[in-house]
């Protein structure tokens, strides 16, 4: 079995930048990233063949990314790096389990960081199964690496300012926006509270700067709105879309629709734990943070000793946030390799740990404001489908419910609920939003599905294609 | 809390208890069933969904199977929700010419029992399964009246039925100790409070053996554990319950020490195939381990190669009570009254826990069964655990 001393599940910013500092300290790494090309959703390179003209044009964070991944190729020949390569499993928190080139192998590893990023928070409405409704994240890749329109007239509805980014991103690429519904209340909270805090100037700048652009196009940033409901035939024809309360409830008297041909959702984002799951690393439930995150030390090591966790998939905090964890994880594992003296290492450290202090003051006020409210979870109605995998509804749950079932492990054996092929990613987070309201029962109560291998689909050909050395037959 | 009392308490949530607690209820027994853990927790939601007859053994062992297949398809009629049991027939793969001797004597004392089995050729068993690869058989038994299951969904029909009867279902309740005095059962301890009762079932499976230690008696219960994968929903591709005839060769068939792989194969109706099976003797270990997915991905692609492109999207893996002869243990006990066995099922929970259930609920209630199961009780085995 290859072994490697340091393997990096995630080439976003994260995994990029803890790759980079453990191999400057002489550690051998092996990074794997699902993708074809390096950056993660955040960093998202083009398809090969595209060429940038006005890299200004796809936002700020592209150009940084660019930064970073030049960096990283400076390092190419200390680093090795497995693209379009699916981690399917985790066993006995010593070896990894890939899927690449057509066959599945093991990775042997001494330390492991789950770099895993994060992904769109799904909120089920009626209609919100319609083609025509993507994610934030979908239609961001559709524009940023496919160069290609979710639609003809897009609404954007959501919260945060990653719906500003994607804004941004469909005017530069020509699109018509009719409307950027905000479930917060910006103005109002965001730039008067944001006045408060010192030195983040990068992040007002940066976000005053898509706000002028969508403002210059004359499109209408509808703050504590919220989208109800979409219609349409065989696609999203239009949207219902009304005014919320401050528990984000929406007010029936203010509904009106507008005709759409796409909606992209952008309710923040989940975080993606199926590895530090299934590696049985400790998880806590912080709503604000993504859902279930793994709970970390300060050396960004998971409760399993040699397993680390930094970025989204650890806490929903972005990229700048991810960098600066990744870079303390790939300090601390070459420190725990013998590579850097617990002293030097501890040097390295502390700007890093300042300047996420520095993040941090500013992502509580974000936080707050796009934390999802109860309302959100109470647009449903009986006949909505919750888990798509197993078109599982509301009703049916509803059902399950009154047969003294209240965990979702329950809700899972008598609907088929999160049975599918995305192993509950889509449904679960909203479920235990929903079970958390309804039965005002804490997340911990209500728990969580537990992943099992292989955590992302694989086919069996490949699995069959396993190198047959790796086989112990006794 | 708990309920003060119980003419009986069923002590485990799989097939088996619940099956034992439903025909209780439905004979009018104030029941309560105890379960540490989650409706279909452990061995009976984590299996090959068979309820099948080919391989059982002449004897006491078909017999058995053949009543609960009955059962299977009483409660099919009695219970108000669909289980998706389907007989749509079952079939027991010839893969290599070393495995025909064992099937032909197999087939031979089935006849001898009176009741026997049909071998079909390699083109029947093509008809009835067409993407099985031509390579890989060279016939099969045929039985009819084989098939499979929902067992998650049996297991909670057979509770919803039971609670509707008047049953108490207390999941997440863990069993301490059994109260006993003058050499009977006076009483069940658990973690959320004590049940009075002079009647106790132990339908806890692999942990059969850790309950009825709570009243001295010894139990050859051992954890064999076999682990599955669960395909993407498919279009209707397998029709029958699929078996490798590797099964039936004594030396393949788990005995050894390593990891071993035969056959399996059933398609749900939600359409999801379940492909396995790989074994192990991982001790109460549930994880599955990457050799094995691998291992059974192999077999599996061999015998139908258009599972190639089929994707995997989760594996499950959990540990039979097996015994040493691989039959349950049923039955009263000696030396304890009020102590009944349904345990030790081994890999055919699903298959033969509605059987079992009925034949615990006659001996309850009547003092006899409906048809004898003395070969069944704890006493066959000796102080080594053996037959």
């Amino acid at each position: 079995m290859e072994e490697s001393e340091f393997v990096i599940v995630g080439g976003g910013p994260g995994g990029v930048a803890a790759a980079m500092e453990a191999a400057k300290a002489g550690v051998a790494v092996t990074l794997v990233d699902e993708n074809e090309r390096l950056g993660g959703q955040c960093f998202r390179q083009f398809e090969k063949g595209f060429k940038v003209a006005d890299p200004e044009a796809l936002g700020l964070d592209y150009k940084e990314g660019q930064e970073l991944l030049h960096q990283f190729s400076l390092l190419g020949d200390k680093i090795r790096y497995l693209n379009k390569a699916l981690v399917w499993g985790i066993f006995n928190n010593r070896t990894i389990a890939l899927a690449h080139n057509g066959a599945s192998s093991a990775l042997g590893f001494k330390r492991l960081l789950a770099a895993t990023g994060a992904y769109d928070r799904p909120v089920p409405f009626p209609g919100w199964t319609l083609p025509g409704v993507f994610t934030a994240g979908g239609a961001q890749k559709l524009v940023k690496s496919e160069r290609v329109l979710p639609g003809e007239n897009i609404l954007l509805a959501g919260t945060g300012p990653l719906q500003l980014v994607l804004a941004y991103q469909i005017l530069e690429a020509g699109g018509k926006i009719e409307a950027i519904l905000e479930a917060g209340n910006f103005y109002k909270n965001w730039l008067r509270r944001f006045l408060g805090i010192w030195g983040n100037w990068d992040f007002l700048k940066e976000g005053l700067g898509y706000l002028r652009s969508i403002r210059k196009a004359g499109v209408p940033l509808l703050q504590g709105h919220i989208i109800c409901e979409a219609h349409g035939e065989e696609q999203v024809e239009e949207a219902v879309i009304a005014k919320v309360d401050r528990d984000w409830r929406f007010r029936p008297s203010t509904a009106r629709t507008v005709k759409v041909d796409a909606i992209c959702l952008g309710y923040g984002l989940v975080s993606s734990t199926e590895l530090t799951m299934l590696a049985g690393c400790e998880h806590s439930y912080d709503l604000r943070l993504g859902g279930y995150i793994p709970l970390r030390s300060t050396t960004m090591e998971t409760t399993v000793p040699g397993i680390y966790a930094v970025g989204d998939g650890a806490g929903v905090a972005g990229r700048k946030v991810a960098i600066e964890e990744g870079r303390i994880a790939g300090i601390s594992a070459a420190s725990s390799l013998g590579y850097l003296s617990s002293r030097d290492a501890g040097e390295q450290i502390k700007p890093c740990l300042k300047r996420l202090d520095k993040i941090g003051r500013f992502r509580r006020v974000l936080d707050d404001i796009s934390l999802p409210r109860r309302g959100l979870y109470e647009l449903a109605k009986d006949d909505t489908i919750i888990c798509r995998c197993e078109e599982v509804t509301l009703k049916q749950l509803k059902e399950a419910l009154s047969d003294d079932t209240l965990q979702i492990k329950d809700f899972k054996r008598m609907t088929r609920m999160g049975m599918g092929p995305c192993e509950g990613r889509m449904c679960g987070p909203s479920m235990i939003e929903m079970m958390r309201h309804r039965l005002d029962a804490s997340a911990e109560g209500v728990g969580c599905l537990q992943p099992r291998p292989s955590i992302k689909p694989v086919a069996l050909g490949v699995l069959a294609a396993a190198e047959p050395a790796e086989r112990k037959k006794q | 809390m708990v309920p003060h009392e119980a003419e009986v308490v069923v002590i485990g949530g799989g097939v088996v208890g619940s099956s034992v607690a439903y025909f209780l209820a439905q004979a009018g027994k104030n029941v309560v069933l105890v379960e540490k853990g989650w409706k279909a927790g452990e061995a009976s939601g984590a299996n090959a969904a068979f309820v099948w007859s080919i391989t059982r053994k002449p004897g006491i062992d078909i017999r058995l199977a053949m009543h609960s297949l009955g059962i299977h398809k009483q409660l099919e009629a009695e219970l108000e929700t669909d289980f998706e049991y389907v007989r749509g027939g079952g079939l027991l793969i010839i893969e290599e010419e070393t495995q025909v001797p064992f099937v032909e004597a197999h087939l031979k004392k089935r006849a001898e029992d009176g009741y026997p089995l049909e071998l079909i050729d390699a083109k029947q068993v093509l008809e009835l399964e067409p993407h099985l690869s031509e390579e890989r058989v060279l016939g099969a038994v045929y039985s009819p009246i084989d098939g499979k299951t929902n067992p998650i969904f049996l297991v909670l029909a057979l509770n919803s039925q039971a609670r509707k009867l008047g049953a108490r279902l207390l999941h997440h309740t863990e069993v301490l100790g059994i109260q006993a005095a003058g050499g009977a059962v006076k009483g069940v301890v658990t973690d959320k409070g004590t049940i009075k009762t002079n009647l106790v079932v132990d339908a806890a499976g692999s942990w059969g053996s850790f309950i009825s230690e709570m009243v001295d008696v010894k139990t050859p219960v051992f954890p064999f554990q076999m682990a599955m994968l669960v395909t993407e929903q498919l279009p209707p591709t397998v029709s029958h319950a699929v078996m490798g005839a590797s099964y039936m060769v004594e030396e393949d068939a788990g005995k050894n020490e390593g990891l071993g792989c035969g056959l399996i194969m059933s398609q749900q109706t939600a359409g999801n195939l379940l492909i396995g099976a790989s074994w192990r003797k991982a001790g109460y270990d549930k994880k599955t381990i990457q050799e094995e997915i691998e291992l059974i991905a192999r077999v599996n692609v061999r015998a139908m190669p258009m599972l190639k492109t089929v994707r995997l999207i989760r594996s499950y893996a959990n540990f039979f009570p097996q015994t040493e002869d691989d039959l349950p243990i049923l039955g009263k006990v000696d030396g304890i009254e009020g102590f009944i066995m349904a345990c030790g099922h081994g890999g055919h929970g699903v298959c033969l826990g509605p059987g079992s259930g009925k034949l615990i609920q006659e001996l309850i209630c009547d003092g006899k069964t409906s048809f004898p199961i003395d070969k069944l009780t704890l006493s066959r085995f000796n102080r080594a655990g053996n037959p």
